[in-house]
């Protein structure tokens, strides 16, 4: 029948279209059908740091090994490029491309260093993960607990956004404290007052202090852990 | 053949007849007052539209209508002036308000708050620059594990224990929190001296600078009636009746200004009712007084005053025939004819008294009275009716109406003296008994020495009148219509205080463009000019660098978290014991702490006083001190909170994206933008008002707007007010020269209104008082009285060849003093108005009266010849 024909021949130039305009999110969201959600799921990305730290945490008494054992699971979860840019705020516009290579590696190994120093001494203690919730602006909001042997809990929310072709962490938030923003505040009243360099040895003496198993300065990074 | 006989018997037998047939007289009389009653209460209506004031067929006043018509949202607004102490408090009174006001669809057209507009709401951060946003952030940074703590548990006792928390992270005190110890300290203090103040959360978290006083403002458009006298009426009554129902009163904080056109205009009226309702009252007796004073005879007294009453009855009826409504001006026209017509009455009854005492019986005595006065008091009538009638033909409308209401009330006056007078002596008088020891000498002889020392006089007159006339330059028109009101009135402090305080968008010029392209040319040209603050138009609404602003915004929504981005604050219920304990923890900590950096000594001092406070009360009494502390703490959280996460959400927009209630304050229907220019100065200096509308014209000729219209007002009025001048002047001396037919009649009379005026415009100028929109009124007034008393003087000089002091001895000079000091008590009190314009304008009548009297009293004499005319009064 005619009216079926070009029905169907409209059906064909729909297709047509909806390739040439829309073709990329047609691809997407094939990949969606065949895999609910992009893989690895935000859960997975938080839990795999959880895995990390509770095996390094278990697993070893010196922070050197335990440093080392996080080292490559803070480097993939956490999107360590944009967290420094966000710490250094309205500040690290006026950095040049070397410093900035420079903040970001130290800023690294200061989140490796607080992980390794702060979880050391291993009681029992288990992650639990208890929901995880879209945002607004395509962010993912991932909401755990420590808990204790004793059953007391802390809760740890993870902030994730996808970035390299996957959702990575950008901000943890301890009971309700934000990282970021502490971060944040601190680095920049340090930059206005004495400048990059005098940020960068202050951190590479919160990580010396932190190797040395030296109590890390009184208002460091994951302020939440420092009050397990 | 002369044509004075004629007319002197005509006005005797009219006087004469009116006498005779005094019964039908007053019937006639009575009725037709009556009516005119009637028809005054039934028919005359009031339109007081102050724009209406002069001519639609002006060119600025064109603009303005075309202005009107693209905007009307714009135009007969009231301007709501909403201030608080703390940012919050401000718009929670300013969003009540609108939505109160709003919600009365038949008093207002639309209310308008901006703050209200959930645009606003949520763009609010795009409309920052980049750097303010920058720093904004970095507060919201600091500020984020205060308010992380918080939102868990938003009451009294999660407060101090997150103040407690924060403490405890550092011995030295972090120095974004130096202003919560501050806003601490500042709020319980205040709540313990029983004070209201709440603490800004926002304030404290945007960091903005700290201001006394946070304002927020509402524009509400009022449906007017302008059948009522007072047509925002309604309106203002309704805005205070919400106002004092709301609480938006000083008791809890707020404090509300009412400004605008409207609310301008409607204190005017009140102020000048107020003024004028007493100024009447007092005018009645202070000229039943002066009368009393002058006739010494209760009887005439009454006489006159029903004689004003009938005059003042019949010009209100032909006021309602002739134009059916009355101005803001033309109001005065009562004044006037108290001023004014009483002077025929005084006249003409002393007159009659002094020929009676002559021995003449009544009804010669009026004929003769009749005949005497009437040539003169009609020669007044016409030159003092030219005087207004000279406005007729000008552009400022409320002073012709006035011209031609008053014109012909001097006619009426005159009608009356002749016709209502004769009558009611008749029916009333019988033979007065001179009771006056003049009155009571036989009438005066003339005398053989002249005015002693006429020359010396003339001279003495002549100087002063160069230099008054040298003065004249410098006389000043102040054009600023607020200076006529009082500054007293809520409307007029407001607006004063918006201006002082550089909010001069409230008296911006406007101007409009006919494409968007030209309306940002308009605005880039009127930017560049020195008296020009900046110049504002529609895509000044979209701000630039939204890119990096939203970027701005999207890092801080990761910075802050979701909770602080997305949460609503929860509080948990407390007993009043573990309050009082995080309370007394705080404390403690701040007495450990060896830092007395900023408000902390004071926090800790208050926090004694407040802890003793509440260990001293009942536990009752205790848990309302408590609550009433956590009101004053927390109160405004939530609301902060809600604004910051409102306003994390922005997105791009674009002018089609702008609410329609904003644009249309900028697009019109029928595609015209407005380009709004603030003034770089005050322009309530009438030299600063010149340079900016001068320069305004200069890019936009038909620019409009309060300055412009304000300094075209000036300029049409003082236009109107050279060519009435002009016409009047040149009117008075045809009419005298016709009559008079002599050269040296003509200047004896028009020599005290030259010199009184210009000694009035001298003195004006001495005193620093400038001529304004009110006061100028005075100029023809001075004109009229000075014309009648240089007539009656002139005339009665004619009849008796009486000169010098001899002249003022008579009834004439007797009557000449007489009606001025009444009409000095008429318009002399007007100067104690609390109207800054009716007082000015009393102030200059005052002056210019005074000084006419003694132009004609003193100067007058000595010109006039002192021999006596043939055919000299029969009757002697």
């Amino acid at each position: 029948m005619p009216g079926m024909r070009i029905e169907s021949a409209l059906v064909g130039l729909g297709l047509v279209c909806a390739l040439a305009v829309g073709w990329p999110s047609i691809i997407r969201a094939a990949e969606a059908a065949s895999n609910p959600l992009p893989d690895p799921l935000p859960v997975a990305v938080v839990e795999s740091l959880h895995e990390g730290i509770i095996k390094a945490w278990r697993s070893y008494a010196g922070f050197e090994d335990r440093y080392r054992s996080l080292e490559p699971v803070v480097g993939s979860v956490f999107d360590l490029q944009a967290m420094s840019s966000l710490v250094l705020g309205p500040a690290g516009t006026k950095l040049d491309q070397a410093q900035r290579r420079r903040f970001t590696d130290t800023f690294r190994r200061l989140t490796v260093s607080t992980y390794a120093s702060r979880f050391s001494g291993y009681k029992g203690e288990r992650f639990e993960t208890r929901e995880q919730r879209d945002l607004p602006g395509g962010q993912q909001f991932v909401r755990t607990d420590l808990v204790k042997q004793n059953g007391e809990q802390v809760r740890l929310d993870y902030l994730l956004h996808w970035r390299n072709e996957r959702w990575q962490i950008v901000n943890v938030i301890a009971k309700g404290v934000s990282d970021l923003a502490i971060k944040r505040s601190e680095y920049g009243r340090v930059m206005r007052g004495d400048g990059f360099e005098a940020l960068i040895e202050r951190l590479e003496r919160q990580i010396r202090d932190m190797a040395d198993g030296k109590e890390a300065s009184r208002r460091p990074a994951l302020d939440g852990y420092a009050r397990l | 053949m002369n044509a004075r006989p004629v007319l002197e018997r005509a006005f005797g037998r009219w006087a004469l007849n009116a006498y005779d047939h005094a019964g039908w007289t007053l019937v006639a009389v009575v009725l037709l007052t009556l009516l005119s009653l009637l028809a005054t209460v039934r028919n005359l209506g009031v339109n007081a539209d102050t724009a209406d004031l002069l001519s639609p067929d002006l060119p600025f006043r064109k603009t303005v209508a075309q202005f009107q018509t693209a905007f009307p949202d714009l135009d007969d607004n009231i301007l709501l002036v909403v201030q608080a102490p703390t940012p919050e408090q401000a718009e929670k009174a300013a969003e009540a308000l609108s939505n109160r006001l709003a919600g009365e669809g038949s008093l207002f057209r639309s209310v308008y708050y901006p703050g209200n507009l959930p645009f606003f709401e949520r763009n609010g951060l795009i409309y920052r620059d980049v750097e303010s946003l920058r720093s904004l952030s970095n507060r919201l940074s600091e500020a984020q594990p205060l308010l992380a703590l918080l939102l868990a548990d938003a009451s009294l006792t999660g407060l101090f224990r997150t103040v407690d928390e924060v403490l405890s992270r550092d011995n030295a005190l972090p120095p974004e929190l130096d202003r919560l110890i501050e806003e601490l300290n500042a709020t319980l203090e205040a709540g313990l001296l029983e004070q209201r103040r709440a603490l800004s959360w926002r304030a404290l978290i945007t960091g903005d600078s700290k201001r006394d006083s946070y304002r927020q403002l509402v524009v509400a458009r009022p449906v007017l009636d302008y059948g009522r006298v007072d047509a925002g009426a309604p309106a203002i009554e309704a805005i205070e009746r919400a106002i004092d129902e709301l609480g938006l009163t000083p008791e809890f904080g707020v404090e509300v200004g009412i400004t605008g056109k409207v609310a301008l205009v409607h204190d005017e009226l009140q102020t000048v009712m107020q003024g004028a309702q007493f100024a009447g009252a007092i005018a009645l007796l202070l000229v039943a007084i002066v009368l009393y004073a002058g006739l010494r005879s209760t009887r005439l007294v009454a006489i006159t005053m029903l004689t004003l009453f009938v005059g003042l009855s019949l010009t209100a009826g032909f006021a309602t025939v002739a134009i059916g409504h009355l101005n803001l001006i033309s109001v005065a026209f009562a004044v006037l004819y108290v001023g004014l017509g009483v002077d025929y009455v005084i006249h003409f009854l002393l007159r009659y008294r002094e020929l009676q005492a002559g021995a003449n019986e009544p009804p010669e005595a009026l004929r003769l009275t009749g005949r005497d006065m009437g040539p003169s008091l009609g020669l007044c009538a016409v030159s003092t009716a030219i005087g207004f009638y000279a406005f007729v033909p000008t552009a400022f409308v409320g002073v012709s109406e006035l011209g031609i209401i008053a014109g012909t009330s001097m006619f009426i006056s005159l009608v009356l003296s002749f016709t209502l007078l004769p009558a009611l002596l008749r029916v009333f008088g019988g033979r007065l008994r001179a009771t006056t020891r003049t009155s009571a000498k036989p009438p005066v002889k003339p005398s053989t020495s002249s005015w002693p020392h006429a020359r010396a006089v003339v001279l003495v007159a002549f100087l002063f009148a160069s230099l008054a006339v040298a003065s004249l330059p410098y006389v000043r028109f102040d054009a600023n219509p607020l200076n006529l009101r009082d500054p007293q009135s809520l409307s007029v402090s407001t607006l004063n205080r918006l201006l002082s305080d550089g909010e001069t968008r409230t008296w911006s010029a406007v101007a409009l463009a006919g494409s968007l392209d030209e309306a940002r040319q308009v605005a880039s040209r009127f930017d560049r000019l020195d008296v020009v603050d900046h110049a504002m138009w529609v895509l000044d609404l979209v701000p630039a660098d939204q890119t990096e602003k939203l970027s701005l915004i999207e890092d801080l929504q990761l910075i802050l978290g979701p909770e602080i981005v997305f949460a609503a604050p929860s509080a948990t219920d407390h007993p009043p014991e573990q309050a009082i304990a995080a309370i007394a923890s705080v404390r403690d900590r701040l007495a450990q702490s060896r830092t007395d950096a900023g408000s902390v000594p004071a926090l800790r001092e208050t926090l004694d006083a407040l802890l003793a406070k509440l260990e001293a009360g009942s536990p009752a009494h205790r848990a309302q001190a408590l609550e009433a502390v956590e009101t004053a703490l927390l109160e405004n959280f939530s609301y902060a909170i809600e604004q910051i996460q409102q306003a994390l959400r922005a997105e791009p927009f674009e002018l089609a994206d702008l609410p329609e209630s904003l644009t249309k304050r900028w697009v019109s229907d029928n595609g015209l933008y407005l380009v709004e220019v603030s003034p770089g100065e005050d322009i309530r200096e009438p030299d600063a008002l010149h340079r900016f509308v001068t320069a305004v014209q200069s890019v936009v000729p038909d620019a409009t707007g309060p300055p412009v219209l304000y300094s075209e007002s000036a300029r049409a009025i003082s236009s109107a007010f050279r060519q009435a001048l002009a016409l009047a002047v040149g009117g008075i001396c045809v009419v005298l020269a016709l009559t008079l037919r002599r050269v040296r009649l003509v200047t004896a009379v028009l020599t005290p209104l030259v010199l009184g005026g210009s000694l009035t415009a001298a003195a004006m100028v001495v005193l620093g008082i400038p001529f304004n929109f009110a006061n100028v009124i005075a100029l023809p007034l001075v004109l009229g009285i000075s014309v009648d008393n240089g007539v009656h003087m002139m005339h009665r000089n004619q009849i008796e060849g009486l000169g010098g002091a001899d002249l003022l001895r008579t009834s004439t000079g007797k009557a000449v003093f007489l009606s001025t000091v009444t009409t000095l008590c008429s318009f002399g009190n007007l100067s104690f108005s609390p109207h800054p314009g009716t007082a000015s304008m009393g102030q200059v009548l005052t002056i210019g009266i005074v000084l006419t009297l003694v132009s004609t009293v003193l100067v007058l004499p000595a010109l006039l010849p002192s021999q006596s005319r043939s055919g000299s009064l029969a009757g002697q």
